[in-house]
């Protein structure tokens, strides 16, 4: 409980910390940078629940984002949709191409995903390039920013907004973990066979994470259109799916506050060796062969142990034996 | 008519390139089932080698058969021995781990090599003029005209692959490969050397790759740091094409491949070759993921 | 009264026979064990009851439905679960939540309910919670329970994996080799063990080498070689069967009893 309990005083001072950022410093390059950093959160707290708790290597998952971005700047910019009626929409399309894509490959070896997803970023991103309703390789620019009444959103604003989509999102993944969904996500991850004798539909559970990061991917997309008013193709780069996988992975595969400590690092590391620029991808190579070598469990590990606690303090002081056990009634339904 | 024959011409000499690489992956991932996702890139590698030898010799243009020669030998070596280190670099300490933490030092190894590339003086990002001037002579069969570079390219993968499959069916480290591909633990209980096996596999898979690389060179007359990730997925989907682990396999499915791309873009348009390619991948492991000469895949319990 | 009758079960793999026409039943309640030499086929019958080979031929019934062609996910909420030759638990994750794998499938919170902690998800976690650990307790790990499964010593990982079969709340219950590696301690209490199961009224089928243990629980035993049944009786009729002593030649089958 205790170490529960030490997690939540460390969000919240994050949080407070992170809501009074905009107010100490005035530099706009730093906002834009808290921005990038929140953008990378939401997203690697959504390949985390694809990657880190299910175990399914998915290296397209910028595809969801394009698929969020260019749905909203079609529909805002093509028919004049109000932003958040988009939403939907993203959502919608995003979970019928990961049906498409996921349904039929889930069922194969979890490594073939790997590559069929790195087909389909591939896919998503050249069609973008290629289509004319996408805006080609220019892309689509002209997207109306957010309004408040006459307010038209700032990039303080957008800060803010994203601030909330983090917390929206951590607490949606912690409410999953500690679940009947998260925790056969997990056994997927650690066993698959196992998991199905336990009777867990294993191809059904790995549709559900596959999509829920999809959905959740492509609604961080119709923000980043909004936010950013002109998306073009190259943001939805294979470097960009790798690029969030690396947040997850650096950070620690499954672990909330590891992802976002991992997605803090992925953005500041390359301000900080800007001088090297060209070394920055290099970098996080080196970093991914040495972290599977010798800490697999990323930077900050989930807290396995803190998962599941007795009820009360101790399992409520029964005795060891048969007697309370008999109560369970196990053979007869 | 004679269009679509030069079509299906050229789509023969790139299907070499695909089934040279797509051998490394089949290999690798028959013996220790791992996606290598630095194969593409080492055949980067080779390319890049392959550049440095013939601009320290001829400079800019140029060339000659020895000089050409000595650029394919020592691409092949490099590269082999680079594709064997980072066998022991970074999939040997990880054999017996969870296959996404391979998977994951696999993805990023894939980055220190285009990174490394990148970053190197002399190589750097921008695309690079082959310095290798070949006659453009050739002759024409039916109306398709042919380069005699070609036919050496062609002449030259055909040998690669055949001295391989000669080599695996033949040679006693080809019995082990064979036999750690069937069942490890048995192979480990007659006495095979596992680990030399393996890195023997990776060099193998890697000379053929550095071969390969040298080749994309000559054919397509430029370079970049990048080239390795189309072919490194088009590779792959040629080896499960033929059915992943297989040999010959992997040959035929680096042809067909070829040749459907060529086809394929021609009719639909270039820039839209590599998501017809995607889509077969796609299509293909959704509806015979054993490939066109594989066998079942699962079974592991 | 039967709980569980296989019927000229057939499993091969290309042209390979594992299995030939096996039939025996499974009376409710009772201890049940497949013995037989090595590669006699055991673990195949257990991977085609609980869907996980699709068996070339025959039937496989259970509560008077035929099992074949169902994955193993709806068999396991049928309420047959089982235990593996090389233990696979789940290694990262705690003991207790190895355990509460089992009522996966009887619990049925979807997605959503997960996502937004509706009243039913909250109370089924509670109720996750308890029951696993009380099967913990059952099998004497209480005190171990925030233990990743792969620091367990090898007699707690096999008791584990039992409270997580358990968990799943099983008419009946497959052990596959449950006392392999075990020293003289551990069976007696894994011995225990199966009779407590049994006592909560769940039918236990077992494979085993331990011959001494399987002739001191079973009450029928059913013995295979090469995929096909040589006999089957209670543990005297087995022990005397001629068949059974020449398929067990050389294994000092006397001895092991």
């Amino acid at each position: 409980m205790a170490k529960g309990r030490h997690s939540l005083t460390a969000g919240s001072v994050a949080l407070i910390a992170g809501l009074l950022v905009p107010l100490l410093v005035r530099n706009p390059y730093y906002i834009e940078l808290g921005v990038q950093i929140e953008f990378y959160m939401v997203l690697a707290i959504g390949l985390n629940m694809v990657v880190g708790y299910c175990g399914l290597l998915d290296l397209g998952y910028a595809a969801f984002f394009a698929i969020g971005a260019y749905t909203t700047g079609i529909l805002m910019t093509h028919l004049h949709f109000s932003f958040w009626f988009c939403i939907p929409f993203c959502i919608l399309g995003a979970a019928l191409a990961g049906v498409i894509i996921g349904g039929p490959t889930l069922r194969l070896r979890s490594d073939y995903l790997a590559v069929v997803t790195l087909g389909f970023g591939e896919i998503v991103q050249l069609l973008a390039t290629n289509l004319k309703i996408t805006g080609g390789a220019t892309g689509i620019f002209g997207i109306h920013p957010l309004r408040l009444g006459a307010h038209a959103f700032s990039m303080t604003d957008y800060y803010y907004m994203m601030i909330i989509l983090v917390v929206l999102g951590v607490v949606g993944a912690y409410s999953l973990r500690y679940s009947r969904v998260g925790r056969a996500w997990h056994y997927i991850r650690e066993d698959e066979d196992a998991a199905m004798a336990m009777g867990v539909n294993t191809a059904l559970f790995k549709l559900y994470a596959y999509i829920t990061g999809a959905m959740w991917g492509s609604m961080v997309g119709a923000v980043y259109a909004v936010s950013m008013t002109a998306i073009a193709p190259e943001s939805f780069s294979y470097s960009q799916s790798v690029l969030i996988l690396i947040a997850v992975i650096l950070g620690g595969l499954g672990s909330i506050p590891g992802v976002l400590v991992g997605a803090v690092l992925v953005v500041v590391l390359p301000e900080l060796l800007r001088g090297v620029a060209l070394f920055r991808l290099l970098v996080f190579g080196l970093l991914m062969v040495v972290f599977m070598i010798l800490r697999p469990q990323g930077m900050w590990p989930e807290n396995i142990r803190g998962v599941f606690k007795p009820l009360v303090g101790k399992t409520a002081g029964k005795k060891p034996g048969n007697g309370s056990a008999l109560s369970l009634g196990g053979g007869g339904e | 008519m004679h269009f679509l024959w030069q079509i299906l011409i050229n789509g023969l000499f790139v299907g070499s390139f695909y089934a040279l690489v797509a051998l490394g992956y089949s290999m690798v991932y028959g013996i220790i089932r791992l996606i290598n996702f630095a194969h593409g890139d080492l055949y980067m590698m080779g390319a890049f080698i392959g550049f440095t030898v013939l601009s320290l010799l001829f400079g800019k243009g140029g060339g000659t058969a020895l000089g050409l020669v000595l650029a394919f030998v020592l691409a092949m070596i490099v590269v082999g021995v680079l594709g064997a280190g980072v066998e022991r670099i970074a999939y040997k300490p990880l054999r017996k781990a969870p296959i996404l933490s391979l998977l994951i030092s696999a993805l990023g190894m894939s980055l220190i090599l285009e990174n490394g590339v990148l970053a190197t003086p002399g190589w750097g990002s921008q695309f690079l003029v082959y310095p290798f001037t070949s006659s453009p002579a050739g002759f024409s069969v039916f109306g398709a005209s042919i380069t005699y570079m070609q036919v050496l390219i062609f002449a030259a993968s055909l040998v690669l692959m055949a001295s391989l499959q000669i080599f695996v069916q033949k040679s006693i480290f080809g019995k082990a490969m064979r036999a750690i591909a069937l069942d490890k633990d048995a192979a480990q209980l007659m006495g095979i050397n596992i680990s030399q096996i393996i890195t023997l596999t990776f060099l193998l898979g890697s000379i053929l790759a550095g071969a390969a690389g040298v080749m994309a060179g000559l054919y397509y007359k430029e370079i970049d740091f990048m080239m390795g990730f189309d072919i490194g997925l088009k590779a792959f989907t040629a080896a499960v094409l033929g059915g992943i682990g297989n040999i010959p396999g992997a040959v035929v499915g680096g042809f067909v491949l070829g040749v459907l791309e060529a086809v394929g873009s021609a009719y639909l348009g270039s820039q839209w070759e590599n998501i017809f390619t995607f889509g077969v991948l796609i299509l293909l492991l959704v509806f015979k993921p054993t490939g066109i000469l594989g066998e079942k895949i699962g079974g592991r319990m | 009264m039967n709980i569980l009758t296989v019927e000229n079960l057939t499993l091969t793999f290309g042209g390979l026979m594992a299995i030939s026409d096996l039939s025996f039943s499974v009376a409710k309640g009772q201890v049940t064990s497949l013995i037989g030499p090595n590669g006699a086929g055991k673990t195949c019958v257990f991977n085609c009851i609980t869907g996980f080979y699709r068996p070339t031929g025959g039937r496989i019934l259970f509560g008077g439905e035929n099992l074949v062609g169902r994955p193993p996910y709806q068999i396991t909420e049928r309420g047959i679960c089982r235990t593996f030759q090389n233990i696979r638990l789940f290694n990262a994750l705690t003991a207790v939540e190895n355990v509460a794998a089992g009522q996966h499938t009887r619990t049925g919170c979807g997605l959503l309910r997960c996502l937004f902690r509706t009243g039913r998800s909250r109370r089924d976690e509670r109720n996750v919670r308890e029951k696993s650990f009380r099967w913990l307790e059952f099998v004497g790990l209480t005190d171990f329970y925030d233990y990743q499964a792969r620091q367990l010593p090898y007699g707690d990982q096999r008791r584990l994996e039992i409270a997580r079969a358990l968990a799943s709340e099983p008419k009946l219950l497959l052990l596959d080799e449950p006392a392999a590696g075990m020293n003289h301690n551990e069976q007696e209490r894994l011995l225990a063990l199966i009779r407590e199961i049994v006592q909560l009224g769940i039918t236990v089928v077992m494979i085993d080498h331990n011959m001494g243990m399987v002739m001191q629980i079973s009450n029928h035993i059913v013995v295979l070689d090469y995929g096909r049944k040589i006999a089957e009786g209670p543990p005297e009729t087995v022990r005397n069967d001629e068949q059974v002593i020449n398929a067990y030649l050389g294994e000092d089958f006397d001895a092991a009893s």
